[in-house]
């Protein structure tokens, strides 16, 4: 837009520009705000929940027992000599399914080649720490995990 | 009440288009070495560009974007639509020549070096369209909801997710949540059809401007053997490039025919498959992600793609350092060799 040759170089002229470049960036500005706020997903906080897996019993008989967590990702509840683990079969290396491998007592990812003990410890390949565990509670005959919902 | 005018005089006065000034756009005079094939590499993802536009928006008609019914639409694309095979399968090759064509056309001009001042910026420009055209294989085959879609966006925005400082608010955006669900989906659609396709509109328009504004660069060898001749680019540039498309056109088809799209396994978030394996143009990049820890695996990749986009004021640095010894261009064939030993060990392990 052209401005009268009397208002360029001056100060109302340089303050006229100002405010215009103002209403510009704060409208879009704040329209941009907005877009990204419809586009970005909300994130929830977490709340711990007991969730009931299976009983002693069965478990005592067959060992381990798959369950999905809230967020439906799989883990697996394992008897081990010392008690009960519950432990997230995602690979902590870029999120794969461990597949539990009794014959070699151990979780391994065919992504990357990687493998975990019955702990969760890593043996080898690349991730950078052990299979996520959760808190697991016995409570008379029942076992409960707590989970993120 | 005026004269009534012809249509071509209605369309002329409607579309004002000066004659002599697109002549003159048209007739550019190209160097002689472009007539060689392997220099009009740019001109074949070009034309596959509009082959996978073409086919793409064909798919778009029957393909459902959520996680329910998203094999089953492929499924019915592939084995009910009439013809929804072919098309499929056609965009499945040009998907792939793309690729292929992109890379011998970086090839092309790194080992021309044709990036050199003043032609820096548009080697940026080529790179961002490389990566939009990785992201768009990776997008495209999400899509299929597959056990290779599913796990490849699981794997892909876990890698995009270690990205410093940014990564995990970009693995959210990506995902549309901390997990692989029906938003992820829609987004890798979106992206693949509509995000994606304009980046690499306005990136190719921009690429393509800075060529007819600095002119084609002329290797050192070609320079002397065609010293200075030329050739217009309408009608002769023009008609290679059809050569080279219809060849493409039949050698998509006969792609189809020979080997149509694969439809593997439906997608199964409790079961990564035993031998899992990526498109071939992440051979490399997987390899890579095996033989070494988390961050050194991402992070080096995330490096090697800087010094790529980075390559042409690297190369002005390292011939400072070292004239005359050619140490850039060791570097090149260095990191081409790995690349396509990587890919190889990957393929055949």
């Amino acid at each position: 837009m052209d401005r009268a040759p009397s208002e360029r170089g001056t100060r109302r002229g340089f303050l006229g520009l100002l405010v215009m470049l103002g209403s510009l960036v704060a409208s879009y500005g704040t329209a941009a705000a907005y877009v990204i706020g419809f586009v970005y997903p909300r994130r929830r906080e977490a709340i711990p929940q007991r969730v009931y897996v299976t009983d002693v019993a069965t478990l005592r008989r067959e060992g381990q027992k798959t369950f999905r967590d809230i967020a439906g990702r799989e883990a697996v509840l394992i008897k081990a000599a010392d008690g009960f683990r519950a432990i997230s079969t995602t690979c902590t290396h870029l999120g794969c399914r461990a597949l539990w491998q009794a014959e070699h007592n151990r979780f391994h990812c065919p992504c990357h080649d990687a493998s975990f003990d019955a702990n969760g410890a890593v043996l080898s390949g690349p991730p950078p720490r052990p299979l996520n565990r959760y808190e697991v509670v016995a409570e008379g005959d029942s076992i409960f995990v707590v989970m993120q919902a | 009440m005026g004269a009534r005018n012809s249509p071509g005089e209605w369309l002329r006065q409607s579309f004002p288009l000066d004659g002599e000034a697109l002549r003159h756009m048209s007739s550019e005079p190209i160097p002689n070495h472009l007539k060689r094939w392997w220099y009009a590499l740019g001109g074949t993802p070009a034309y596959l560009f509009i082959v996978l536009a073409a086919t793409g928006i064909s798919l778009t008609f029957y393909y459902r974007p959520s996680p329910d019914v998203a094999y089953e639409s492929i499924g019915r694309i592939t084995n009910e639509v009439r013809f929804g095979w072919l098309i499929r399968s056609v965009h499945h090759w040009a998907a792939n020549l793309m690729v292929l064509s992109v890379l011998l056309h970086v090839l092309r001009v790194f080992f021309t070096r044709a990036y050199r001042k003043p032609r820096e910026l548009n080697w940026m420009f080529g790179v961002g369209i490389l990566i939009a055209i990785f992201t768009f294989g990776f997008t495209g085959y999400s899509l299929v909801y597959e056990q290779l879609s599913y796990w490849a966006a699981v794997v892909g925005t876990n890698i995009a997710e270690a990205t410093p400082i940014v990564g995990p608010y970009l693995a959210n955006f990506l995902r549309g949540g901390p997990d692989i669900t029906s938003n992820t989906l829609t987004r890798m659609f979106v992206m693949h059809i509509g995000v994606l396709p304009t980046m690499v509109v306005l990136m190719l328009a921009l690429h393509i401007i800075q060529i007819r504004l600095h002119g084609v660069s002329i290797p050192d060898g070609e320079d002397e053997k065609d010293a200075g001749k030329t050739f217009p680019f309408f009608p002769n540039h023009l008609m290679t490039e059809l050569v080279i498309g219809l060849t493409l056109t039949i050698l998509l088809v006969v792609l189809a025919l020979i080997a149509p799209a694969p439809l593997g396994e439906p997608a199964n978030p409790n079961v990564t498959p035993e031998h899992i394996k990526p498109e071939w143009y992440f051979f490399a990049m997987f390899r890579w992600l095996k033989l070494t820890s988390f961050e050194v695996g991402v992070l080096g990749a995330m490096g090697f793609v800087g010094v790529f986009l980075f390559w042409p004021f690297i190369d002005r640095l390292l011939e400072r350092l070292f004239p005359g010894k050619g140490v850039a261009m060791w570097s090149g064939v260095l990191g081409v060799l790995t690349l396509i030993a990587f890919t190889v060990w990957e393929a055949f392990v």
